[in-house]
């Protein structure tokens, strides 16, 4: 048996299970103890905000301590087992199964093999039937708990929603009750949190769902005012460099636009947004604590924000040597005055669709115009590489849609062109993903693309896309797939996660250790198959999501298909109110 | 100019190279310690570290050459103040003259636990030692090797630095093998010289204000 101190040396990167990060609050046992968990590495964790306003939330309550945890990357994880070394916090080096409570953050659908991992790796039973008093209370939130359903046979208890004030009512709830039962009972009558114990699922012969038993309504949490709602002063900095290695603030939280296809667009309703005096305040507190060099304005579209002059002036004048990154910045928002902060040579655009046609039916309300407009402004700049998102298999996709991508291309190349006095020669990369239907959007009932389909559209696409300085990546489509079942399913799933977590599947969106073949063959062995989760879901059929009210009525989602599959757009929230059900609980500040 | 000296234990051994000059540049800002950029499309801050040791060897004798004209002294409490555990600054010095820290160290003396206690002499008195090198292949060092002696357990050994050097990890797991020991040894770096003199000493001449602009 060796000693964490003779493993370490020999797996990579170690000082990402050491601890002791500048700026981390340091953790001493209190009455209420909560681990974050991080289902992923170190590196992508640390540069996680979520877990950060969590964190803060919960410090707020007194009698608390929160501590981090992040998923050992394979090399360690395999000497944590082989030395029987328990998971541990960095904080304060305890097992994990000595906290109160864990909680995971659930932000990708493939890191939910990883929660059992780490479950595992800390020697606590997998299922939260088999876990007693003595083990601590599984939590699981963030967006990828909008449809807990297939995590719902590990998870105690998940908050959906804003998780800052539902996260603090349920540390002060748990600083009275100790007992688990009668603490999960309690805590499933706040806004915000579900209980799948309290639940009971039953099922029709087809598999689709007969209908809900027990506790079967679940309210999204929601914080209404996000200028005074609770924020980090200062991030820990992270010991071996993050995704992200600078400082964060959330600009708004929510996004005016309505893309059909986008979850975060819903699940993130309605749009609020903090104050230009708070957000400066933000910023310097955490750059100047940190040593930060760069800042990034997060948000689901921070061209959105109405102050956004006022908000870069502001932060530029009291940071002047900052360099502040935009990102999620749309196409039509890309003026020169925003760009000449940003000073990369790089620019990303998403027009997600090849032709207007294909756009509206999305409701991405961007014209090709514009599109060249962002772009020509960027090239005066400077910029000489830039990057095009789109996606395929959108519903009612043909192939003129997909050579209208090529069509953008030529065009974009076409202006470059004429832009005098350039020092590089163009670069164009084209990234095509596959369209995954996701809960609580329009698009929920849509069928995704089967092998067959993508290997005709990958066809086209690599015929059209054969031009020089552009190059043209796509992602797997086994793993897309995989996505799509864990995103639209249902609780028969846990057994199929836990088979293929078995058989070795972790860490699974990391393309190295992706395993379609352990996914299809655990799928196989519990009955099912993906196209239980991938077909088109019927408009009359109880969704496994069904149960959890995000404010966004299905009436609404189910009128924004039908306009999509007649090319109709709607438009954003910024044209007007168009009633999604959301001013029913907040006053937007739309007319 | 400031030359310093900074530890790596207590953690921050675990700290790579890189990681190390991403946590310098960091905490030289928090300080806000006045210091000189580059001059290019990215500018970055001038910081020259001595060469790197390799993740897991804790250190007491790290250097660092800073482009800043602070007072050493506030420079030293000031990087106190905005460290994390086990990267600590414990000497600081003004310098009239830009030093190639990484270059002018030569040797490096190591305070090494877990081989057996053996006779020196087979070493020092031979003419030849060869040894295992990152890459496998066998090398002949024992021009790298100047001084080596017991400490009780500890076996202290003075070996070449830099980019000619003996990594002492490597070279005590070539004791252990010739002599036998545990299997995971632990590394200590003590003090590095130019040549013959302490380091601190070969600075001692240049002490003194940089007389140019930064």
């Amino acid at each position: 048996m060796k000693t964490l101190k003779e493993i370490l040396p020999f797996v990579e990167k170690p000082s990402r299970y050491t601890g002791g990060e500048w700026g981390e609050v340091e953790c001493k046992p209190a009455k209420f103890n909560y681990c974050i968990c991080f289902p992923d590495v170190y590196e992508v964790g640390m540069s996680n905000l979520g877990i950060k306003i969590v964190a803060e939330a919960i410090r707020s309550v007194p009698d608390t301590c929160v501590d981090r945890c992040f998923a050992p990357w394979p090399d360690f994880g395999t000497a944590l087992k082989e030395n029987k070394i328990p998971l541990y916090s960095l904080g304060m080096k305890w097992d994990l199964s000595r906290f109160d409570m864990i909680g995971f953050s659930l932000q990708y659908e493939m890191s939910y093999t990883a929660l059992l991992y780490m479950l595992d790796l800390a020697n606590i039973p997998l299922k939260a039937s088999e876990r007693g008093d003595e083990f601590p209370i599984v939590q699981a939130g963030g967006p990828c708990a909008c449809n807990p359903e297939p995590m719902a046979d590990f998870v105690d208890l998940f908050t959906i929603g804003d998780g800052e004030e539902v996260m603090a009512e349920l540390a002060k709830l748990k600083l009275q009750i100790k007992n688990k039962r009668e603490f999960l009972l309690k805590a499933s009558e706040l806004d915000g949190v579900y209980v799948p114990s309290l639940m009971d699922v039953e099922y029709n012969e087809d598999g689709t769902i007969k209908g809900f038993k027990g506790k079967t309504y679940v309210k999204k949490a929601l914080v209404k005012n996000l200028d005074s709602a609770v924020f980090p002063r200062h991030f820990g900095v992270a010991s071996t460099e993050a995704v992200f290695d600078r400082g964060i603030i959330e600009v708004m939280r929510g996004c005016y636009r309505g893309c059909r296809f986008c979850q975060a667009g819903f699940l993130y309703r309605p749009v609020r947004a903090r104050s230009v005096t708070t957000l400066t305040e933000q910023a310097c507190s955490i750059v100047r604590h940190g040593g930060f060099s760069e800042l990034s304005l997060n948000s689901l579209s921070t061209g959105d924000y109405r102050e956004l002059s006022e908000l870069l002036d502001s932060i530029n004048e009291k940071l002047p040597d900052i360099k502040m990154s935009l990102p999620s910045l749309r196409v039509d928002s890309f003026e020169s005055n925003y760009a000449k902060f940003a000073r990369q040579s790089s620019i990303t655009f998403a027009p997600e669709a090849g032709t207007q046609r294909l756009r509206d039916v999305i409701n991405k309300d961007i014209t090709e115009e514009e599109i060249m407009r962002g772009a020509e402004n960027a090239f005066k700049l400077g910029y000489s590489s830039i990057k095009l998102y789109f996606m395929m298999g959108l519903p009612t996709e043909t192939d003129e849609d997909l050579k209208g991508i090529a069509n953008i291309v030529r065009k974009i190349k076409g202006i470059y062109g004429r832009i005098p006095s350039r020092a590089r020669s163009l670069r164009v990369s084209v990234s095509v993903s596959t369209f995954i239907p996701k809960p609580f959007t329009p698009f929920q009932y849509e069928p995704q693309i089967t092998a067959e389909q993508v290997e005709h559209k990958l066809e086209v696409l690599k015929k059209e896309l054969f031009m020089k300085g552009v190059s043209f990546s796509w992602n797997d489509f086994g793993l897309s797939q995989m996505e799509a079942v864990l995103a639209r399913g249902d609780r028969r799933l846990g057994a199929v996660i836990e088979k293929a977590y078995k058989s070795g599947c972790v860490f699974d969106g990391w393309q190295q250790f992706f395993h379609y073949d352990l996914w299809l063959k655990a799928l196989e062995e519990c009955g099912l198959t993906p196209e239980n989760y991938t077909r088109e879901f019927g408009e009359d059929e109880i969704l496994p999501w069904d149960f959890i009210d995000i404010f966004v009525d299905k009436k609404f989602l189910l009128s924004e298909r039908r306009k999509a599959l007649n090319n109709e757009v709607t438009g954003g929230c910024l044209s007007g109110c168009k009633a999604c059900g959301m001013q029913k609980v907040f006053k937007c500040d739309i007319k | 100019m400031i030359v310093f000296r900074y530890t790596k234990n207590e953690g921050a051994e675990y700290l790579s190279h890189l990681d190390m000059l991403r946590h310098l540049n960091k905490i030289l800002k928090r300080a806000s310690v006045p210091i000189g950029f580059s001059k290019g499309f990215n500018p970055h801050m001038c910081i020259f570290m001595s060469a790197p040791i390799a993740v897991g060897v804790r250190s007491q004798a790290e250097y660092c050459l800073v482009e800043s004209n602070m007072d050493a002294d506030k420079f030293l409490k000031d990087f106190n103040d905005y460290t994390f555990k086990g990267l600590n600054c414990t000497f600081a010095l003004s310098v009239n003259k830009k030093i190639n820290v990484a270059g002018v160290i030569n040797r490096a003396k190591y305070a090494i636990k877990g081989v057996n206690k053996f006779n020196l002499e087979e070493i020092l008195n031979a003419t030849e030692f060869e040894f295992t090198n990152k890459k496998g292949q066998r090398k002949e060092v024992r021009n790298k090797i100047f001084n080596l002696e017991w400490d009780g357990d500890l076996l202290i050994a003075t070996v070449g630095f830099g980019n000619e050097g003996l990594r002492p990890d490597l070279f005590g797991a070539e004791l252990v093998r010739r002599y036998g020991g545990n299997e995971f040894i632990e590394v200590n770096k003590l003090a590095v010289f130019v040549n013959e003199e302490p380091f601190e000493d070969y600075l001692m001449q240049f002490k003194g204000e940089f007389s140019e602009n930064i």
